[in-house]
């Protein structure tokens, strides 16, 4: 059983440079949904308006395993203290990041 | 800045310092925008008197705002990642846990009718509006005033461009006695009496007046800085040093300076204006962040031409000029820049190539005030030390951020850190604690004394946040590096948390074990902080592993050290560990004793975690002594506090399991509806006044209860409005009830919240309940 992942921006809409991928992937504290809705949505809006300073990032990807409590999300951005600095604005911890490749890009060959 | 707020309000709105002049319409302005967006942010150049019109507009609504109006100082925060922390810190909320601040706060303010002013936005400009966003979906009482030099960009944000002080435009000159309806000129007339008392608008004197505040656009700063000057030149000679230094700037056209540089002239000026020493110490001293003393002024800025002796009157010099400004806070003199001066000082120090000396200085002014309050804190001046540390909190910011980000600074930043760990806790920032604690481990890799600490400092802040997974690795860690090094201090403390990790577990004999290795450990290292920190935790599995002679024998000798050292956090602690124990005894009278004992203690230092154990331990023994109303209400303030600061009873099992029980076997006892009614009474009081009812403080007249029947001065209309508002109609439908205007309605309600020291509807719903109940008797 799994819970749907919550797709942000299509993929096929994003036209930045942008072709790094980073993977934020954290066990957490038992937390109500209601809470990672809003951590997402912050996430979200952070990266929009990092990305109209200049700085490019976005999530690209995000799912919960409640099982687990276990929170991943796929970023696309320019550099790994763009991620960085997308958490801070959201008020967000800042987890580990990890460089990733996202290997359903189809044609397009990331980095 | 002392605080100033209508007795019985929540609150934080600072006293004016200077008389506020003018301002009427802009005010009803934004009232008028409060009242049709939940989020205003008045923008606008630096100088242009933003905080203090948001500060005037807030406190004539604070009756408005049931829980209170907030002012949130953002100037000093570096960090960005600190957002959500500063407010939770300004409006007392402690969290324990490692829930994410945002939602937590969001879910605080969510049953809240609250103001919030942020004050100067725009360096978090981005971080403001998420936050922002977070809060405003989930309180629908919740407004924000946001002061910014640009709008945070939020969707259903209204915007006010702060515009500069009405003054008489072009040539005419209005006549003298014409002038009293510009604010600029009023507010220019008001700072020159303060330096030269006598001073009023002549016919000789009134056109240079509105010429000068021509000259300064109207801006409040500029006007109040260029009259103080009047202090040491004459009007006519200030003017032509305006226009000579314009004229410079300008190539001679006069009003072709933009605006927003005209604070910048005005400042370049002012600088000129002071001594070589002067200038030179407002660089220095834009190094501090939220303020700064005498003391540490004089530590951090002398030096060169700044001689120590000489700082307190080259201080009270840029007083009288504008350029610091003092403060009297809880009997100290305390000393701050503006935002604006102090950028320009912090520019200027830049320029001199001398920043990091005296930002190095600045951290080891603090660094030494961290270990002096670890040396001491055991002593009777640990309630000092505690405040000054929560006053100096952005000096220490700024302190480790210095450590964090220049390079080879990391371990002094972790030494700081770690000295810190009683103040992560008893001021409930184990979160910010964690933050800090986890950037300096991120960056230092080298065994030493200060990981180490920092490492079992950071385990012990993630297990009270029950975040054992991230304190497992540190504590191993830390055990390998102190069995490396020799470091009996840091094997103590790694020790003792294992103990405390399997306590949370609900390994109470595993922990036992452990605690008490941990206990013995650090009276070997003769480590008196230790001993009491473990000393808690093991009274309470020896107490709940039924071992209860023994659970005494450990309390008494810690209260005994407590005592020994007049040391009053910890004690608090241990009296309620001291309840437990005869709680479990069945000595329901001691137990309450000692539950009234550690209560006193923790209200005086805040210590929110005690306060909530100390409530329960009294609904406990008050069960057990069948007064199962006041059990119950008990049990109600315990949840209001549990629900903020963290896991219920340190997540302990066994305790939870004592609470449930001892919920079940009240409400049996009552009722389910009357026990609903008493908790829910005890979930709508202010900590202050529950601890007043825990405490049978009866002479006081508490905020959560009310004035006693026949004391209240509620006319027969307020009694029948109160009686409405108990049923849950709100003032409309008051009004369409009674047969009055929207605004009559509103007006009793005002009154009759004023009158009762409320704060709430549902306060007065459960003051119209007890009256009720009165009355059946």
């Amino acid at each position: 059983m799994g819970i749907s992942p919550l797709l942000t921006q299509s993929r096929s809409g994003h036209t930045s440079d942008v072709d790094k991928h980073f993977i934020i992937d954290w066990t957490l504290p038992p937390s109500p949904l209601v809470d990672l809705h809003a951590a997402h949505r912050a996430i979200d809006e952070a990266g929009r308006r990092l990305t109209a300073e200049g700085e490019q990032v976005r999530c690209v990807y995000s799912t919960y395993a409640p099982s687990q409590h276990r929170w991943i999300c796929l970023f696309a951005a320019a550099s790994e203290d763009a991620v960085r600095k997308v958490h801070e604005i959201a008020q967000l911890p800042v987890p580990r990041i990890v460089a990733a490749i996202d290997l359903s890009l189809g044609d397009r060959q990331p980095t | 800045m002392p605080a100033s707020k209508p007795p019985g309000r929540a609150g934080n709105l600072p006293a004016e310092l200077t008389t506020f002049i003018g301002r009427r319409r802009e005010i009803a302005e934004i009232k008028r925008l409060l009242s049709v967006s939940r989020l205003v942010t008045l923008t606008g150049v630096g100088g242009a008197g933003k905080t203090r019109l948001s500060l005037r507009t807030a406190a004539d609504l604070q009756r408005a705002f049931a829980d209170g109006v907030w002012l949130v100082e953002l100037a000093a925060l570096e960090d960005q990642a600190l957002l959500t922390q500063t407010i939770a810190t300004t409006l007392g909320i402690h969290d324990r846990t490692a829930r994410w601040p945002a939602p937590a706060l969001a879910e605080y303010l969510a049953d809240k009718r609250l103001l919030l002013v942020l004050d100067n936005c725009e360096h978090l400009r981005s971080a403001c509006a998420v936050l922002a966003d977070t809060v405003l979906r989930a309180a629908e009482g919740l407004h924000i005033l946001a002061t910014s030099r640009q709008a945070l960009g939020l969707t259903g944000e209204h915007i006010y461009q702060v515009p500069t002080m009405s003054m008489p435009s072009g040539d005419r000159m209005p006549p003298p006695d014409a002038l009293g309806q510009y604010e600029a000129v009023n507010l220019f007339v008001d700072r020159a009496v303060a330096v030269q008392p006598g001073f009023a608008v002549t016919e000789a004197n009134s056109e240079t007046i509105v010429r000068a505040c021509q000259r300064l656009d109207g801006l409040p700063l500029a006007i109040e800085l260029t009259a103080v000057r009047l202090r040491a030149l004459g009007l006519d000679e200030l003017l032509e040093r305006l226009e000579d230094r314009f004229r410079l700037l300008t190539a001679g056209s006069p009003g072709a300076l933009p605006r927003h540089q005209t604070l910048r002239a005005l400042i370049d000026w002012s600088s000129e204006l002071c001594s070589p020493q002067e200038r030179t110490l407002w660089e220095r001293l834009s190094v501090f962040s939220g303020g700064f003393d005498l003391h540490a002024a004089e530590a951090i800025c002398a030096g060169g031409e700044v001689v120590e002796q000489d700082i307190l009157d080259l201080l009270a010099d840029l007083v009288d000029k504008s350029i610091v400004i003092a403060e009297e806070h809880e009997g100290r003199q305390r000393y701050r820049l503006l935002e604006t001066i102090r950028q320009y000082g912090l520019e200027r120090l830049r320029a001199s190539g001398t920043e990091k000396e005296f930002r190095q200085r600045h951290r080891d002014y603090f660094a030494n005030l961290t270990e002096q309050a670890l040396i001491e804190w055991l002593s009777p001046t640990q309630g000092q030390w505690l405040a000054d540390l929560l006053r100096e909190h952005n000096n220490l910011r700024a302190a480790f951020d210095f450590c964090f980000t220049e390079p080879g600074q990391a371990d002094i930043g972790l030494r700081m850190t770690g000295a810190m760990w009683f103040f992560w806790i008893a001021t409930g920032l184990t979160s910010e604690g964690r933050r800090w604690l986890e950037r300096g481990l991120e960056l230092t890799e080298e065994p030493s004394s200060a990981r180490s600490r920092a490492l079992w400092v950071c385990g012990y802040l993630c297990t009270i946040q029950e975040d054992i997974a991230t304190a497992e690795p540190m504590m191993a860690e830390c055990s390998a590096a102190a069995e490396q090094m020799d470091d009996a201090i840091a094997s103590a403390w790694a020790v003792q948390l294992r103990g405390m990790v399997a306590m949370s577990e609900g390994d109470l004999r595993s922990a036992r074990v452990c605690l008490e290795d941990g206990l013995n450990r650090h009276r070997a290292n003769a480590n008196p902080l230790g001993v009491l920190d473990s000393s808690f935790y093991l009274v309470a599995v020896t107490a709940l592993l039924g071992d209860l002679d023994k659970a005494v024998e450990l309390c008494e000798e810690a209260i005994e050290l407590c005592d020994s050292r007049q040391e009053r956090w910890l004690k608090s602690y241990m009296l309620w560990d001291l309840g437990l124990v005869a709680w479990q005894q069945g000595d329901l009278v001691r137990a309450a004793e000692s539950g009234r004992d550690g209560l006193r203690l923790a209200r005086e230092s805040n210590e929110q975690w005690v306060i909530a154990f100390c409530f329960e331990i009294l609904a406990w023994a008050a069960g057990g002594e069948g007064k199962p109303a006041r059990a119950a209400r008990l049990l109600g303030a315990a949840d209001r506090l549990w629900r903020r600061i963290g896991a219920p009873l340190f997540g302990m099992r066994h305790l939870v399991t004592c609470h449930e029980e001892q919920t079940a076997a009240v409400r049996a006892a009552l009722g389910a509806k009357a026990f609903d009614t008493e908790f829910e009474r005890g979930t709508v009081i202010s900590t202050d006044d529950a601890i007043a009812y825990a405490l049978d403080e009866r002479e006081r007249v508490p905020e959560g209860t009310g004035a006693a029947r026949g004391d209240t001065s509620l006319t027969k209309r307020e009694l029948e409005v109160a009686e409405l508002i108990a049923q849950g109609l709100s003032n409309k439908e008051i009004a369409a009830k009674l047969v009055i205007s929207r605004r009559t309605a509103e007006a009793h309600v005002e009154h009759i919240l004023g009158k009762l020291a409320f704060s709430s509807r549902a306060q007065v719903a459960a003051w119209v309940a007890e009256q009720r109940g009165v009355e059946a008797r």
